[in-house]
């Protein structure tokens, strides 16, 4: 299985808001909160990849790295072997993301003109996007768009959330923090769905920032990231085997890794 | 406006300009004022708003361009704007007698199109300070306070010093104000205005790419320090 996003030495540092004080008498001074360190991994083509890490971690950092979001500090990234900070525009023609908790939607609007207005951002043309928010509503089986967003209920709202992922057929998906306000079984029938809708069946690359240990045997691969540093990465098997026990529950293999 | 048309000698050379009446001379100025300070100050939220809901970094997480996000985000309340100024100025043709022959309907579309291309400059200019200090922006409050006491808005601008005078010939809005009087109230159409179509025409050339590298550069620094959707 070829690579599709390969990253090499990424490093990510925010400045922190200076006091007053620090301005003028400290104005070189630079003080910055490092939230990758040297991140280097490839996630392979049509896999399903969760980044598993506490939060502050810098999971959602790295997503929004790779969907064209914020720019990195340093390093190389690659996605469908385009370098990302030189070719943003086309790299986000490949990606999508989806934000935690739907952050980035007009609740006001209906379902279906949030998803006519970023499908036009997209730049797909109208009859195109009608057929196509027609087919993935019927994918997920939802049957009403023209309501109002605050009016679906949280398990309607994601499926919403990933059909507008999924308007302009990205080859890769980034998930953050999915199905968060989800009970843990409509968690699972979703990741579920995408792991063999999305993943298997339409063969899309799909990776996950989660901090929820639940049924991480759903994702092809996992990886551990702690502090801005990848801890671990590799099945849920393989880690198992790392970590010296096939009877150690989830978090203690996650705590295992993230003690080292 | 009495007190004012009192201060102002309407027999004096100072209104002479614009056929000496003073209140479709103030009509012209309140209406341009408002339409122009409105749409500023409703982008200005709308973009804070956008910052705050998350829409803003979702957008900007689209393959659209800076130029057709921003441009997009402030056409709409200009261009309003602009039907409800028309909507207006038809009743100053009714009330006040404006000239409002074809001629002069597409002379002032001319000058109002330049003038918004000015104002959505100094809107966007406005914007990138509002999202680069998460803080709302002076430059509404400067504008505001410029365009109001030196662009003719309310008493023609030679009653100004001579050093404001200056200062008012870097404002757009003095040249969209002589022009439209001009229009309505003495006749006149493009071939007469070379003047201020030119002048306004140097605004746009000069402001409008100079806004939008000064977006694309804010834009750029905010995805570096990850405060797109921060206010």
């Amino acid at each position: 299985m070829c690579c599709i996003i390969e990253i090499a030495d990424l490093w990510k540092e925010y400045p922190r808001v200076k006091k007053i004080t620090d301005v003028i008498l400290h104005p070189r001074k630079k003080d910055v909160f490092t939230a990758l360190k040297g991140v280097s991994i490839k996630f392979r083509k049509s896999e399903f990849t969760a980044i598993v890490g506490l939060n502050g971690a810098g999971k959602s950092t790295l997503l929004k790295i790779l969907s064209g979001i914020l720019l990195p500090t340093k390093g190389r990234i690659y996605i469908d072997n385009l370098e990302l900070c030189a070719n943003l525009k086309k790299i986000k023609e490949k990606v999508s993301f989806i934000s935690s908790e739907g952050k980035g939607f007009y609740w006001a609007l209906t379902a279906r003109e949030n998803l006519n207005f970023f499908g036009a951002l997209y730049g797909i043309n109208r009859s195109r996007l009608k057929k196509r928010i027609e087919e993935l509503s019927d994918l997920f089986a939802i049957k009403q768009l023209d309501n109002q967003l605050y009016n679906y209920s949280s398990g309607y709202k994601e499926m919403i959330f990933i059909i507008k992922a999924l308007l302009n057929d990205s080859q890769v998906l980034f998930f953050d923090e999915p199905a968060k306000s989800l009970d843990y079984m409509a968690r699972e029938r979703l990741l579920g769905f995408v792991r063999e809708e999305l993943v298997r069946v339409r063969k899309k690359t799909v990776i996950v920032g989660t901090n929820s240990l639940e049924n991480l045997e759903i994702y092809d691969r996992l990886v551990i990231l702690d502090r801005g540093l990848i801890m671990a990465e590799g099945t849920i098997e393989e880690l198992k085997q790392k970590s010296g026990g096939y009877n150690k529950n989830n978090r203690q293999i996650f705590e295992y890794y993230v003690a080292k | 406006m009495y007190y004012v048309s009192k201060t102002i000698n309407v027999g004096s050379i100072r209104i002479k300009d614009y056929n000496e009446k003073y209140i479709p001379f103030f009509f012209i100025g309140i209406v341009l004022t408002g339409y122009f300070l409105s749409a500023l100050q409703k982008f200005s939220l709308k973009i804070k708003r956008e910052q705050i809901i998350g829409t803003f970094e979702a957008v900007i997480s689209t393959p659209i361009s800076n130029f057709s996000f921003i441009s997009g985000l402030a056409i709409w309340d200009f261009l309003w704007g602009g039907i409800q100024v028309f909507v207006y100025f038809l009743l100053g043709a009714f009330f006040f007698n404006f000239q409002f022959g074809i001629v002069h309907f597409m002379s002032f579309a001319l000058v109002l199109t330049l003038g918004m291309i000015s104002f959505i400059s100094f809107a966007i200019i406005s914007a990138s300070f509002s999202i680069y200090f998460k803080k709302t922006d002076p430059f509404n409050l400067l504008f505001a306070a410029a365009m109001s006491s030196l662009s003719g808005a309310y008493f023609p601008i030679t009653l100004l010093p001579d050093y404001l005078q200056r200062m008012a010939k870097f404002i757009p809005l003095t040249y969209v104000l002589d022009a439209s009087r001009l229009i309505f109230l003495k006749g006149y159409h493009v071939n007469l205005l070379k003047n201020q179509i030119v002048t306004l025409l140097a605004f746009c050339i000069i402001l409008f790419p100079f806004s939008i590298a000064i977006f694309n550069l804010v834009i750029k620094q905010a995805m570096r320090d990850g405060t797109l959707s921060q206010y």
